[in-house]
């Protein structure tokens, strides 16, 4: 028996090891969200969705308005507006400091829910994500997000061929073959697919409280600047049939902030990867935009 | 509790230890220690249906008691009676009230009357299919007088919740479980060894294989109209595996779990795709089901030995009622009369236990004849499987119906999961093949000569534990868990 006892306290002490030097290759290259849970509490961020995530750069921002970003942004399943994503805020965000700078980016869907009832919380979207149970999102190696909600077999934290690199500032860099045609086809099946969505998305104002006290909660730590990104004219369309009033929708969330900007009045002047999310570089053009923006009101 | 849960990897453990190290010193003590983890496990999932457990526990006791004293055959009938409609009235109201509710309504409106049927919302019990056939034998076999009912109430209820095959076999008998509660239990480093290899072969039959062929088969059932036809028969055929790996990979990890424990329970599945003709093929899958309803029902239904309409109706009974069994949707019972009617020829032409030893028993590798006939045997069982998968009835046939049509000779597609994961799934099937084949002569494939050395046995353990954590798919319920 202790024969026994020794032979499989060695093999499992084996396997762990092996278990947890497999998880140390976790990194940028793993997936589209790790990094973002393991790195320490931060001081500014830039918060939203998949757009915000591939499409503001935290090192451009820097450059220009001299503070360390993080881009602390997921995806519209994720990070919509709700409690979810705010607590999720409140234990990524360093409340020892304070004059610094957040960045909400906003659009219609992002204050939208898939409910029949689009005010009944307890079945938002993101109550099913890895955010709603990931607590601890500054812990290196997180090994509940690893255990819990990687996606897929974990030979591709060894071996990965993502065209996506998280890097360190929570910048999501998505290499996309940037063919034009290749950009085309998928523009038209991102802006179908939206198309398919606006049947299910409802305003919710629940969501939009939710917003709200995530301003609220951020003007203690600093400015809050709300940010609409540029999307593709097609899916500008779209959105429009979603929400035709969205300024005046979000207006008390405006007057909340510390400023509002629009792009997507320019939205020709950016390029994507599939209508939805700008470039590598129409990030770095936009992040410098708004960078400059943000430096004009300080 | 799942087996390829984290919950259940420290749940096995700290029982293990409990089991020999602090209740080993009384027998009852360590078997009412087993009745409570068993509970533990199964309330894990739902709680409030430890008490149908319970229940159908008690009233099988008290049964069997009551058998023992009672001579009078009208009074073993009723006692035998209330077993049968206690256990199974569990069953069909939990599993079939829906099911023929619908069924009923639907028929009405064959003779142009419609109604809406009373639909319950109700859950169904994880595992009652398993524990009912269980406890239900012991009644039968009591009542048949072929065993003496127990007295010991704890070995008693341990046999019928017994953990590791609680929810999904294999379906135990009483003449060969029960005994082994009464008797105190040795623990031997061969056997636990023996079991650690099996539960881990398990795992990588569920995990590895059963996992990932999910990715691919949900795809293409899915979205079945838009394949080709040889595509939609190569997502039959992994469905195969899915299933195989999926049930013998639980088993397996139950066999072995038993194992450490001092338990041996009977095999399951013996190496299944193997099988040369159908019904070789249902001698080696889900033996312990198979045995159970030759025994328990095909047997009094007078077998295989009146004439040809005798054994056609028993055969159709057996396989309509195996198939009800599993689901109650008639594309189970459907997937039923499909095997019935390849088992039935071979039982009419007397050739039905023509393939009774381990194809290729003398040699290494199989002769041309023996390939053909298993190859052909899994195309077969393969196509039946597809009604075992599909929704519903005419989603099967519109299935069938698009695999035989002239793209079943085009290149498959099943890259829609990613090259590499499907390379994958492709070379590890290929390991099962290999691996199940070289030890198609054993109770499970890694089941070494003793004469291998210790510490390589460890080694290829380890390997497999390795391999199970990589390339373990997204986590899957185990498919007979519905059953």
């Amino acid at each position: 028996m202790k024969k026994f006892v020794l032979h499989t306290s060695l093999f499992i002490l084996c396997v762990t090891a092996s278990i947890l030097t497999i998880f140390s290759f976790a990194d940028g290259s793993s997936d589209e969200f790790y990094l973002k849970l393991t790195t320490p509490k931060q001081e500014n961020l830039i918060l939203g969705t998949s757009k915000a995530a591939q499409g503001l750069q935290p090192k451009v921002l820097e450059n220009v308005l001299d503070k360390k970003f993080y881009n602390f942004a997921f995806s519209l399943l994720a990070s919509p507006y709700g409690k979810t994503y705010l607590t999720s805020i409140k234990n990524k965000l360093d409340r020892s400091t304070k004059g610094n700078i957040f960045i909400l980016t906003i659009d219609p869907w992002s204050i939208c829910s898939l409910t029949q009832n689009s005010n009944d919380s307890s079945y938002f979207r993101e109550n099913k994500s890895f955010l709603y149970s990931v607590r601890n999102v500054n812990t290196s190696p997180n090994f509940y997000y690893l255990i819990h909600h990687f996606q897929g077999s974990y030979y591709k934290l060894i071996f990965n061929k993502s065209p996506a690199f998280l890097h360190n500032d929570g910048w999501l860099e998505v290499e996309l073959v940037a063919d034009n045609k290749d950009v085309e086809r998928r523009t038209e099946f991102t802006v179908d697919d939206y198309r398919e969505k606006l049947a299910s998305y409802r305003y919710s104002d629940v969501r939009f409280e939710y917003l709200k006290k995530t301003i609220d909660y951020l003007n203690i730590y600093g400015k809050v600047y709300l940010v609409r990104l540029p999307v593709h004219p097609a899916l500008m369309e779209v959105e429009n049939t979603l929400m035709p009033n969205f300024d005046s929708v979000i207006q008390k969330a405006i007057e909340i902030s510390d400023g509002y900007i629009d792009f997507s009045a320019s939205n020709s002047e950016y390029k994507y990867t599939d209508g939805v999310h700008l470039n590598k570089e129409s990030g770095e053009k936009l992040s410098s935009a708004l960078g400059y923006w943000i430096k004009s009101r300080e | 509790m799942l087996f390829n849960s984290i919950d259940f990897a420290i749940f096995l453990p700290i029982v293990f230890i409990l089991y020999w190290f602090v209740t080993n010193r009384n027998l009852k003590v360590q078997n009412i220690f087993l009745v409570l983890t068993s509970y533990l496990f199964y309330g894990w999932w739902n709680w409030k249906f430890l008490a149908l457990i319970i229940f159908s526990s008690g009233v099988d006791y008290l049964v069997g008691l009551r058998l023992d004293k009672t001579e009078r055959a009208t009074n073993r009938k009723i006692l035998l009676l209330i077993s049968i409609i206690v256990n199974i009235g569990f069953l069909g109201f939990f599993k079939y009230f829906n099911f023929f509710a619908e069924s009923f309504a639907s028929a009405f409106t064959l003779f142009g009357r419609t109604f809406e049927p009373t639909r319950l919302n109700l859950i169904l019990p994880v595992g009652i299919s398993f524990y009912t056939f269980q406890t239900l034998s012991y009644s039968i076999d009591v009542y048949k007088r072929k065993f003496k009912p127990t007295r010991d109430i704890v070995s008693f209820f341990a046999f019928v919740s017994f953990f590791p095959q609680l929810v999904a076999g294999p379906i135990e008998r009483a003449t060969n479980l029960l005994p082994q509660f009464s008797a105190k239990r040795t623990f031997e480093y061969n056997n636990a060894f023996d079991g650690v290899k099996q539960i881990l072969w398990g795992l990588f039959k569920k995990v590895v294989i059963a996992d990932n062929c999910a990715l691919i088969v949900n795809q293409v059932f899915d979205n079945y109209t838009n394949y080709s036809g040889s595509t939609l028969l190569l997502g039959a055929f992994f469905f195969a595996f899915q299933i195989y790996g999926d049930f013998s990979g639980y088993s397996d990890i139950a066999i072995g779990t038993a194992r450490l424990f001092g338990f041996e329970l009977k095999q399951n599945f013996a190496y299944p795709y193997f099988s040369r003709d159908i019904a070789e093929f249902w001698r080696r899958w889900h033996i312990s089901l198979s045995t159970w309803f030759r025994d328990y029902l095909y047997i009094p239904l007078g077998g295989s030995r009146g004439g040809s309409w005798v054994k056609t109706r028993n055969t159709f009974v057996i396989f309509l009622i195996s198939g009800l069994w599993h689901g109650a949707n008639w594309t189970f019972i459907v997937w039923g009369i499909f095997n019935a009617l390849l088992f039935l020829p071979l039982l009419l032409t007397k050739r039905n236990r023509k393939n009774l030893d381990v194809v290729a028993t003398q040699s290494m590798f199989p002769n041309f004849r023996d390939v053909i006939s298993m190859a052909s045997t899994f195309v077969l069982t393969s196509l039946g499987w597809i009604f075992f998968r599909a929704e519903s009835l005419p989603k099967a046939f519109s299935y069938l119906n698009n695999i035989f049509t002239r793209s079943l000779f085009s290149k498959p597609y099943v890259f829609g999961i990613g090259e590499t994961q499907a390379l994958l799934i492709i070379i590890f099937i290929s390991v099962l093949i290999i691996t199940e084949w070289f030890g198609r002569r054993k109770l499970h494939a890694l089941h070494f000569d003793k004469k291998q050395n210790v510490f390589i046995q460890w080694i290829v353990c380890f390997t497999i534990a390795i391999i199970i954590f990589l390339f373990g798919g997204k986590q899957q319920d185990f498919i007979y868990f519905q059953f």
